[in-house]
């Protein structure tokens, strides 16, 4: 065997941490019990006729929603930056994210500003904003607690709505020490008042706000950002400029589309009926209003998202987000979002990352998934994760990513598998072949242990049963020989 | 760098349609049901009820006249703030700071006298007014220890407050105290960072200003320009960011009071 890929170091090294895998585990399970207790709740008011609808109906309007405005996609993004540019805003656009980068530079420069202040954005981690920044000397300080954790401790998220999932108030005491140059109490109040008293000397002072949206309106060019902290509302009213880059399809068509996203994404996302802040953002500061930015830019971003348009994938663009994909997930739950090794982990991460980058070096996400389903069923939009990775399993083998030897085996199987005398033979010789790897228990069963090459996943931490000495179909024939016997 | 034409060109290419100027109607093959009880009294109650449930507190007051006590009692038994702490750069100017509140100056407060009540009460208070410097006056709004502000609506389903920059146009009948009917662009009183940068915040809502759902929000909304700035506030700022403990108060207020009419 070849040296490990990256890939499964990642995933080893993920697997060697106790602590973060009981810290994802114990996260990812509390997120999705609260979703399927607000889920619950739902349903009952809904029956109650106090809810738009429940969760099933819900998501088929999410989907009629996102279907249509996707369908419709260069109609809408027209619309909307016509629309943002009547409000005052101004309107760019961004095929790649060196282009996304270069255009926030550029405003930047224009404006003299060297402090940036960001509120939580995934498509910001998406095209490296932050490093782009700071290579040019800029700073850019995240505001959401989480973010900000995550950038003094020089990593990634591990999670797309918790961050910082991973980190032990202990580890966060010391971040935060270090920047405090003292020693913090490890408390939940000392440290979040900390965070708060640091950010919002940062707020006051910056130059420039950078955000995401999490939806936006075309017939009004709204954008839209959901928050439980506030740092969306700071970033989006306190800085003289606002910079908001939006993937280009978080459209929907109109603001009465809202009520049905805002049902189901902070109760997909956090199990809350609805977020602190739902914060509506309909052009820069207007003539004679005290604060808000006297400059907001809007950049579309496509970085690859035109390539899923009109392709069995299309529905992977209704994502919003929410990571009830991950909280769900088997594979997730054990890894965390750092040994994914892409910005976006779990289902939506191992569909989205290649779509967007190609397969060269993500082709082996697609294994990190036992096709269970549960993604799909706990997706807000109905997106079908599970099946498109399987597709994306078929289009890579296709190219030939496989293991030579995976495909060897498969042949083999297929040859014995499509031929009944061949079947019979190997069913019956099975547990000859694999004699050196038999052990057997005290009770006379008998196991496989150490198979070899690329088998030894099935054997590295489970026990898998040893192949029958008489296989099914001979017990079966001999069975009923028996029974026309009596 | 990509142009709009290029950009828009190429999702038009890949999804096989011919550039179009405009976008068709969306009209879902359901409309959203009227949904929830519609009686004054019956929202107001499940108002407060969720609410209260997400940590904010609501005072009922039946008179106009109570407003601005009711201000007064919950200034003088909020927590001090913390200075050096939860607000930067304020350990210089204790006393005088911790006791200055700010204010919307719109229409939806001027008859409950606050003002003066706030000053018998020893508070301070601060209002924008037309021709301020905007930078001056958001530093005065970061060192205060409260804002008060008028909702222009309330959702009873989630405990949600809505304030806009402006105020909001699009009412149905008369619509009291919700601004006039086209919605306004301008003429700008209130400021965004009111309810959001000091640590308390009191909302003065109407009870005939409350609706069951977020849909039928929106569709007033679609009625009348948006205003810059439209917030649905529910409950403190919240984080649970740090070994998913729940923390209230991280960016914006920390306590939020209504004011029930």
């Amino acid at each position: 065997m070849s040296a490990k890929t990256p890939f499964l170091e990642r995933v080893e090294k993920a697997l060697a941490d106790d602590h973060l895998r009981g810290a994802v585990r114990y996260t990812a399970e509390n997120l999705y019990l609260k979703r399927k207790a607000v889920m619950a709740d739902l349903d009952v008011l809904a029956e109650k006729g106090e809810a738009l609808g429940n969760f099933e109906e819900l998501r088929a309007r999410a989907q009629e929603i996102k279907r249509h405005t996707l369908a419709h996609l260069d109609a809408y993004l027209k619309q909307a930056a016509e629309q943002i540019r009547k409000n005052g805003g101004v309107v760019h656009w961004a095929k790649d994210a060196r282009e996304a980068n270069q255009i926030v530079l550029e405003i930047c420069k224009k404006r003299g500003a060297k402090k940036l202040i960001k509120s939580k954005s995934m498509v910001t981690e998406e095209i490296h904003l932050n490093q782009a920044l700071e290579a040019e000397g800029m700073e850019i300080v995240e505001s959401d607690l989480g973010e900000y954790i995550i950038q003094l401790a020089r990593e990634t998220p591990a999670h797309i709505v918790i961050p910082a999932i991973h980190k032990t108030r202990r580890q966060i005491a010391d971040l935060f020490g270090a920047v405090a140059g003292r020693e913090l109490a490890t408390d939940t109040k000392t440290l979040a008042g900390f965070a708060r008293a640091t950010l919002r000397q940062k707020f006051m002072t910056a130059d420039v706000g950078v955000t995401g949206a999490n939806f936006v309106v075309a017939e009004t060019g709204t954008l839209c950002l959901v928050t439980n902290e506030g740092n969306g509302r700071l970033t989006s009213s306190v800085p003289p400029c606002q910079i908001s880059v939006v993937g280009m399809e978080k459209l929907v068509p109109r603001l009465e589309d809202l009520a049905v996203m805002l049902n189901l994404l902070p109760r997909s996302a956090t199990g809350q009926k609805i977020t602190t802040y739902f914060n509506m953002i309909t052009g820069p500061r207007r003539p004679g209003e005290p604060d808000g930015p006297e400059e907001l830019h809007v950049i579309f971003l496509d970085n690859g998202r035109s390539n899923i348009l009109a392709t069995q994938y299309q529905e992977v663009l209704s994502c919003i987000r929410c990571g009830a994909c991950l909280n769900s997930c088997p594979v997730y739950r054990q890894l965390g979002g750092h040994a994914y090794g892409s910005i976006y982990p779990g289902p939506i991460g191992t569909v989205l990352t290649p779509l967007l980058q190609g397969f060269d070096q993500w082709d082996e996400l697609l294994q990190a998934c036992s096709l269970c389903g549960a993604c799909a069923e706990n997706c807000p939009l109905g997106i079908q994760l599970h099946k498109h990775i399987i597709r994306l399993r078929g289009e890579a083998v296709a190219q030939g990513r496989e293991h030579p030897l995976m495909r060897t085996a498969l042949k083999a199987v297929h040859f014995a598998w499509t031929r009944p005398g061949v079947y019979k033979f190997v069913a019956r010789s099975a547990h000859l072949g694999v004699k050196p790897f038999t052990r057997r228990r005290e009770d006379g069963s008998e196991y496989l242990d150490n198979l070899p090459s690329i088998a030894a996943g099935w054997t590295n931490s489970r026990t898998m049963p040893a192949p029958a000495r008489k296989p099914f179909h001979q017990r079966w024939a001999e069975l009923q020989r028996e029974e026309g016997a009596k | 760098m990509t142009t709009e034409q290029d950009f828009l060109a190429r999702v038009a290419e890949k999804l096989g349609r011919s550039p179009e100027s405009a976008p068709p109607p969306f009209r879902p093959s359901e409309p959203l049901p009227a949904i929830g009880p519609r009686g004054k009294d019956a929202l107001a109650d499940r108002f407060q009820m969720e609410l209260e449930k997400i940590n904010g507190v609501v005072h009922r007051v039946n008179d106009a006249s109570e407003v601005a006590p009711t201000i007064v009692r919950i200034l003088n038994e909020a927590p001090a703030a913390d200075p050096g702490k939860s607000r930067a750069g304020d350990q210089d100017g204790a006393g005088t700071v911790g006791r200055t509140v700010v204010r919307w100056a719109d229409p939806l407060l001027d008859e409950f006298d606050i003002d003066r009540a706030l000053e018998q009460a020893g508070w301070q208070p601060v209002a924008f007014r037309q021709g301020d410097d905007g930078r001056a006056f958001v530093a005065r709004v970061e060192q205060a220890h409260a804002g008060i502000v008028g909702c222009d609506a309330a959702i009873a389903e989630t405990g949600t407050i809505v304030l806009g920059s402006s105020p909001l146009g699009g009412a149905e009948g008369n619509g009291r105290g919700s601004g006039d009917a086209r919605g306004n662009g301008s003429a700008g009183g209130r400021g965004r960072t009111v309810s959001l940068l000091p640590p308390v915040l009191i909302a003065l809502l109407r009870k005939e200003q409350i609706v069951f759902d977020s849909a039928q929000l929106f569709r007033r909304l679609a009625r009348a320009p948006m205003p810059s700035q439209v917030i649905f506030k529910s409950g403190p700022s919240r984080s649970s960011d740090i070994e998913n403990d729940l923390t209230i108060g991280v960016h914006g207020p920390g306590a939020l009071h209504v004011i029930l009419l």
